[in-house]
C-alpha cells in the first residue's frame, strides 16, 4: 500500500474512536434546537473539541455517558441512538465548573467548555467612567478599529475628535471602511487581503517562476494572489475565485493595481514561459486550476486526491483528514483505479468522498514526468483529455478508466468547470469565505452567541450582496459581535 | 486569561510609571516604591482583544513621534528591527518559511520586540529634539532651557494626545508629573524623562493591543 494511503488509514484508524462522528453535530441540534449554536441545524465542532479529535470539557463528559461498556468504535447508527441520551445524562452538570449547568449555557448561548464563556443573558450594567459602551455596540470603539483593521492605523487625535462631534457616526464609519478598502494595507501587494490567501496557495519560493524566481521555477504564484485579491474586493463577485477564466496581475508598483492580462493565451506563453497561466482559458476554474496549484497539490499523481483536498478544504471548509464534509457517493467508489488500496476498511470512508471529488482534476497536469513533454511549455501543467495514458506503468493498467466526471455533494459533475461553478453556489462556499475575513479580523471562530450574526452575514453574502465581500465587511462592521467592546 | 478593555485602559494609568521606573538607568532605590492605586475593571462584552502586530505598531509610533517607518529602529544599526523580528510582532512569511498565518498568541518575544521598537524610536526622537537649533517635533517644552515640572506636564499630555490619541486622564497626567519628579536627580532629566515617558506611553496595553 503506498504511503499516502497509509497516512490516511491511519489518521482514520487512529481517531475513529473520539472522532466527531458525522451524525453528531445534527443529532445534538435535534436535542438542542432552539440553542444559537444550531442555527444552522448543525453544532459546531468547537462544542465538543478543541482541537478535534482531542475532546474538551463538555465532550469528555458526554463521551463518558455514550454507550458506557459498549464496544468501541462506534458505528454510526450506534453513535446517533446513544448521543441523545448522553446529552440527557449531562445536561445538569457543569463540566466547565461555572456554576452554570450545561444545558443551561448550551441553550443559552455559551460554552460549556469554557468557565470563562457565560450566559450573557444577565443584564448589562453601564461602567461608571468607562471609555466606551461596554453593554454593546459602540460606535467610537467601531470607528477606531475599522482604521486599525482596515487601514492599518489608529484614528489619530483630530480624527477621534471630529468623530466625537459627528452627527452621524455611523456614516463616518462607512466612509471611513470605504476608504480603507482601497488602502494598500488592505488590498496591497502582501496586504491584509494577499496574506489570507497564503494558506490556500501555500506558495514556495524556491520553486517559483517569473518575478522572484527560485532556483527551480515550476510555475508561478503570483497570479494566484493577484486573482484572489481582485476577486474578493472592489464590486466583484468572489465567485469568480473558483470561476474565473483570465489572469490577473499585479502591477509592480505602489499602489499596488490588478488588472486583467492582455495577452492571449498563445502570447502569454510565448512570453512568459512556465510563469505563463498554462491550462487553456475554457478550462479554466479560477485558483483550483491555476498552474502552481496543479503543480505544488497534483506534482506527479495520476488520481489528484491532494489537489482535490486542498480545494475542498481551502474554498469550502472542509477537511476531509478531519472527517469533514463526507459524501458517500455511489455504492462502488472508491472504485481504486490507481491499486491505492484505498477500499481498505480504513481508507473506504474517507475515499468514498474523496476519490470522485478528484477525478475532474485528473485532466490537468501537475509536474509532467514525461522528458519529451516536459521540454514543451504547451503542454507542461495544461489540460490533457487523455492524461491518464502515460500512468499505466507506474499505476497500472485500470488506470486509463478514470472518468473525468465526479461527484461534489453528492451531484455529478462532469468536469471541473463544473466541479467550480457547483461548489461556487453552495453554502459551504459562502460561509468558508465569510469565515476566513471574520478569521483575519477577530483572530477567532464565531463565538455560539455570535453564530446567529455570523449566519445573517454568510445569508446576506449569498443573496442580498452578490457574493461581494465589501458588501459583506460593510454588514460585518455593523454587527454587535465586531463592534461591541 | 486575556486582559479586557477596560483592564487595558485603566492598566494605563499606572503602567507609564512602573515601568519607566524599571527600565531608567540610575533611578533612585531610596524611597519605597509606590503602592499600586487599585483598578477598578469593567467587564467587556466581547473580551476579544488584538495585538496590533509590527506593520501597525511601526504606522502608529512613526505617526506619533514624526519620523519615518524605516527610522524607527534598526538591529546593529542595520535591519530594520520591524523584519527582524517580523514573526514575533504577529508577521507571516509565506514564501521561505511557509508561515502563513501569524502564530496566534503573542510569542515569547513579542513584548521584547515591542518595547525594543518603541524604546528606539522614543530615543531617535528625544536625541533629535534635543539636537542644537533642532524644530522639535514632540519635547520642545524639555529641550528648552530650564526644563521644569510645567514643561513636562506640557510634555506628558502631548504624549498621549501623540501616541494613545486621546487626552490624559488627570491620574495619568500626574503619574507622570510624579515621574518627573523622581527624576530631579538625573543628570539630564529632562533627556530621560523625554525617552522613558514616552516609552512608558507607547508600550501600554492601550497602545499595543486593540
Amino acid at each position: 500500500m503506498k504511503k499516502f494511503t497509509k497516512v490516511l488509514m491511519a489518521i482514520t484508524v487512529i481517531a475513529s474512536p473520539a472522532f466527531a462522528k458525522p451524525p453528531g453535530q445534527k443529532t445534538f441540534c435535534d436535542e438542542y434546537p432552539l440553542a444559537p449554536t444550531c442555527k444552522s441545524g448543525q453544532t459546531v465542532c468547537a462544542t465538543c473539541h478543541t482541537s478535534p479529535p482531542a475532546l474538551n470539557l463538555f465532550g469528555t463528559q458526554v463521551s463518558q455517558k455514550l454507550a458506557p461498556g459498549g464496544a468501541r468504535p462506534l458505528t454510526d447508527e450506534a453513535y446517533a441512538s446513544a448521543l441523545p441520551e448522553a446529552l440527557r445524562a449531562v445536561d445538569s452538570l457543569d463540566a466547565d465548573g461555572d456554576g452554570i449547568s450545561n444545558g443551561d449555557e448550551i441553550r443559552a448561548g455559551s460554552d460549556p467548555a469554557n468557565a470563562q464563556s457565560k450566559p450573557s443573558d444577565a443584564p448589562c450594567t453601564a461602567s461608571p467612567g468607562a471609555a466606551w459602551n461596554l453593554c454593546g455596540y459602540d460606535a467610537a470603539y467601531t470607528y477606531r478599529k475599522v482604521l486599525l483593521d482596515f487601514c492599518g492605523r489608529s484614528a489619530n487625535y483630530e480624527e477621534r475628535q471630529a468623530f466625537a462631534k459627528s452627527n452621524a457616526p455611523k456614516e463616518l464609519i462607512h466612509e471611513t471602511l470605504e476608504a480603507c478598502l482601497k488602502s494598500e494595507f488592505w488590498q496591497g501587494r502582501n496586504g491584509a487581503v494577499w496574506n489570507l490567501a497564503s494558506p490556500k496557495i501555500r506558495p514556495i519560493q524556491s520553486i517559483k517562476a517569473g518575478q522572484d524566481a527560485g532556483p527551480v521555477p515550476l510555475a508561478d504564484y503570483y497570479r494566484d494572489y493577484a486573482l484572489f485579491v481582485y476577486a474578493t474586493t472592489g464590486d466583484r463577485d468572489a465567485r469568480d475565485l473558483l470561476r474565473a477564466q483570465y489572469s490577473i496581475v499585479a502591477s509592480k508598483t505602489v499602489p499596488t493595481t490588478y488588472s486583467k492580462l492582455g495577452l492571449s493565451f498563445e502570447q502569454d506563453l510565448q512570453e512568459n514561459d512556465n510563469a505563463a497561466e498554462l491550462a487553456q482559458p475554457e478550462r479554466r476554474a479560477g485558483m483550483i486550476s491555476s498552474s502552481w496549484f496543479r503543480v505544488i497539490n497534483t506534482m506527479f499523481t495520476a488520481v489528484p486526491r491532494t489537489t482535490a483536498a486542498q480545494a475542498y478544504r481551502a474554498y469550502l471548509g472542509l477537511d476531509i483528514a478531519l472527517l469533514q464534509g463526507l459524501q458517500p457517493g455511489a455504492s462502488a467508489e472508491p472504485i481504486d483505479y490507481d491499486n491505492k488500496g484505498v477500499r481498505a476498511s480504513g481508507c473506504i470512508s474517507c475515499h468514498q468522498t474523496l476519490d470522485p471529488l478528484s477525478y475532474p482534476f485528473s485532466r490537468y497536469e501537475g509536474i509532467d514526468q514525461d522528458e519529451k513533454s516536459f521540454q514543451t511549455a504547451e503542454t507542461f501543467g495544461s489540460y490533457r483529455k487523455d492524461r491518464m495514458a502515460r500512468f499505466v506503468v507506474s499505476d497500472g493498467p485500470n488506470i486509463v478508466n478514470v472518468p473525468e466526471e465526479g461527484v461534489l455533494f453528492g451531484k455529478p459533475v462532469k468536469n471541473l468547470v463544473e466541479w467550480a461553478a457547483v461548489a461556487s453556489d453552495t453554502d459551504e462556499f459562502a460561509q468558508k469565505t465569510v469565515l476566513d475575513f471574520w478569521h483575519l479580523l477577530f483572530g477567532v471562530d464565531p463565538k455560539p452567541s455570535e453564530t446567529e450574526q455570523f449566519t445573517k452575514l454568510w445569508k446576506r453574502f449569498r443573496n442580498e450582496n452578490g457574493y461581494q465581500i465589501e458588501k459583506m465587511l460593510s454588514d460585518l462592521v455593523d454587527t454587535e459581535a465586531y463592534g461591541a467592546p | 486569561v486575556r486582559p479586557n478593555i477596560m483592564q487595558i485602559t485603566l492598566f494605563t494609568q499606572f503602567a507609564a510609571l512602573v515601568l519607566a521606573s524599571s527600565v531608567l538607568p540610575g533611578c533612585s532605590k531610596k524611597e519605597a516604591a509606590p503602592a499600586p492605586p487599585s483598578v477598578s475593571t469593567a467587564t467587556s462584552k466581547n473580551n476579544r482583544l488584538k495585538f496590533k502586530g509590527g506593520e501597525r505598531l511601526v504606522a502608529d509610533l512613526a505617526t506619533g513621534l514624526s519620523l519615518e517607518p524605516s527610522e524607527l529602529c534598526k538591529e546593529l544599526g542595520l535591519y530594520d528591527c520591524k523584519t527582524a523580528a517580523n514573526i514575533s510582532l504577529g508577521g507571516v512569511e509565506p514564501y521561505l518559511q511557509t508561515i502563513y498565518t501569524p502564530v496566534g498568541e503573542r510569542t515569547a518575544s513579542t513584548a521584547n520586540a515591542a518595547e525594543r521598537i518603541a524604546l528606539s524610536a522614543c530615543h531617535l526622537r528625544m536625541e533629535r529634539d534635543f539636537a542644537p537649533a533642532a524644530e522639535a517635533a514632540l519635547f520642545a517644552e524639555l529641550a528648552a532651557p530650564a526644563p521644569d515640572l510645567a514643561k513636562a506636564l506640557a510634555v506628558s499630555k502631548r504624549l498621549y494626545q501623540k501616541l494613545l490619541n486621546r487626552d490624559a486622564s488627570p491620574e495619568e497626567v500626574s503619574h507622570l508629573t510624579a515621574f518627573w519628579k523622581e527624576l530631579s536627580a538625573e543628570k539630564e532629566p529632562a533627556k530621560a524623562f523625554a525617552t522613558y515617558a514616552c516609552f512608558a506611553v507607547a508600550t501600554t496595553e492601550e497602545a499595543l493591543f486593540f
